[in-house]
């Protein structure tokens, strides 16, 4: 099965658990505006809730100037990431899915953004999911929630890398 | 320890409340919000236990007004107003206040009113430091007697600071915890700090190198150091920085916070006012459950446009943000570009 993503396209390892998560067959209730994460990635000890954003893909600039910034710009991330997130989490503890850490991984494909922007964005969506509630809950919501660019990715996920479907011919 | 302070038409305040952690205390908010008065304001506070001033009197030369006339301390408005200041403190478990009230038509602070526990306030003597902006120990040669001799347009934290760098070592060997400090200060200073005959110097392997050839920022870390080996920064004292961030390189900011966080476990209560995102991810990335923090963060209300404060101890809760507001508006644009 290929997972592809637009432009992106992940090449997960033999064994690892890829699921398509927002698509009507699996999920069902997008319709129902419950919303949900990209991917989720099954690993022994986590789950990975995966969204991809890409503002690099040369299609995205087929759209107007101001569908394309109010897709990915931070007030829209800042909403749309927190939400897809907690969407993603009750659905799946309604299906008895909550058994391991959850890491929250945003990746933003845009080649001029610099680590500075990536650590701000991480910090605002940690803010706006409630990561944690000290004091009060004793679990976090997400284990780990980061914004990143695709190099980081593919540097912490060996074993699901991520790449640019323009890039290797693969355009169709 | 300082538990809280009340303002009551005081400067730019219509009415403001704060309670204090008893370690560290960070002020974000954009600038006419007040940071720097607050600061001001407590160290008054504390300066008086040691030199026995009146309280009204520091606070007139803390804040300076034009013509030190207190009665312009008064939030500004239509015809004679009335305003005041309430600093409490902890002491051996007794809470403690003081308060100043004061009027526009007081032209002297000995017209104004002081309240409270105007004795016991005076009994416990709190040694306080605060850091101005403007890095002082290259100016110092002459500076006190030129302000102690002339009506000089300097805020007294300016003269203070120095007095403060000046003070001997104490006799006795330093505690643990002065020298685990003082080591990081001289890891990235290269060297100790002397001075003679109110220059001061950075002595290393090359010789001494006088504070005026030295970069403003690691005069700051020159500074930090000289008051923990003299004594003025131990258990019990208070510390007041405003932005700590002015002349500093990045890198040089987390030697900094690690030093602030270090004090705070020693015993100083720490205040500090800044703009600055690298400041306040450090305290974030270095700071363990152990430590007290609370984070302030002062805004106007759009609508009464009147100065408000939101206090968190958990840094993703800090809101508003505009520090991290700035830098997501900075990415909208960055995005908007790549289109």
């Amino acid at each position: 099965m290929a997972y592809i993503e637009k432009d992106l396209q992940l090449f997960p390892n033999t064994g690892i658990s890829v699921l398509r998560f927002d698509e009507p067959h699996t999920h069902g209730l997008t319709s129902y505006d419950m919303k949900a994460v990209d991917y989720i990635i099954t690993y022994e000890d986590k789950y990975v809730f995966l969204e991809l954003k890409d503002p690099d893909d040369p299609n995205a600039r087929t759209k107007s100037r101001e569908k394309f910034f109010s897709e990915f710009k931070s007030d829209t991330l800042k909403t749309s990431l927190s939400k897809k997130y907690r969407d993603s989490f009750i659905y799946r503890w309604a299906q008895n899915r909550i058994d391991k850490p959850i890491f929250y991984y945003v990746i933003v494909c845009a080649r001029t953004l610099k680590p500075a922007d990536y650590l701000t964005l991480t910090d605002k969506l940690k803010k706006y999911l409630v990561q944690k509630h000290e004091g009060v809950w004793v679990r976090k919501l997400a284990e780990k929630c980061l914004v990143v660019p695709l190099t980081t990715w593919n540097q912490h996920f060996p074993d699901c890398i991520i790449r640019r479907r323009s890039l290797m011919g693969n355009s169709n | 320890m300082f538990t809280r302070i009340m303002f009551d038409k005081f400067t730019a305040f219509q009415s403001l409340e704060v309670e204090f952690s008893k370690g560290m205390n960070v002020f974000i908010g954009e600038n006419g919000t007040g940071k720097t008065h607050i600061l001001k304001a407590l160290y008054a506070s504390a300066d008086i236990t040691i030199t026995k001033k009146s309280f009204a009197e520091k606070i007139n030369k803390v804040f300076l007004p034009s013509q030190e006339h207190i009665g312009r301390l008064v939030k500004r408005g239509v015809g004679k107003g009335s305003g005041a200041l309430e600093v409490q403190r902890k002491v051996n478990d007794e809470n403690l206040k003081l308060r100043l009230s004061f009027t526009t038509w007081d032209k002297i602070p000995e017209s104004t009113t002081i309240s409270g526990h105007t004795s016991k306030w005076f009994e416990v003597p709190l040694e306080a430091v605060y850091i101005p902006v403007k890095e002082m120990l290259a100016n110092a040669v002459g500076f006190r007697s030129l302000y102690d001799s002339r009506k000089i347009s300097f805020e007294e934290i300016y003269s203070d600071i120095i007095t403060k760098a000046l003070m001997p070592i104490p006799r006795g060997p330093a505690d643990d915890d002065r020298k685990k400090i003082t080591k990081i200060l001289q890891r990235d200073l290269e060297g100790t700090v002397t001075n003679t005959k109110e220059e001061f110097y950075l002595h290393n392997k090359q010789g001494n190198l006088e504070f005026t050839l030295l970069a403003e920022g690691l005069r700051k870390l020159g500074l930090l150091w000289t008051l923990i080996q003299n004594g003025t920064l131990l258990s019990g004292s208070v510390l007041f920085w405003d932005e700590p961030e002015t002349n500093m390189n990045p890198k040089l900011i987390r030697t900094v916070i690690e030093i602030l966080i270090e004090l705070q476990r020693m015993g100083v209560q720490v205040f500090i006012a800044t703009h600055n995102y690298v400041v306040l991810k450090e305290l974030d990335l270095q700071l363990q459950n152990t430590d007290s923090i609370k984070y302030h963060s002062l805004f106007r209300n759009p609508v009464s446009k009147q100065i408000e404060i939101a206090s968190t101890d958990q840094y993703d809760k800090i809101d508003p943000n505009r520090i991290l507001d700035i830098f997501s508006e900075m990415y909208d644009r960055e995005i908007a570009r790549l289109y």
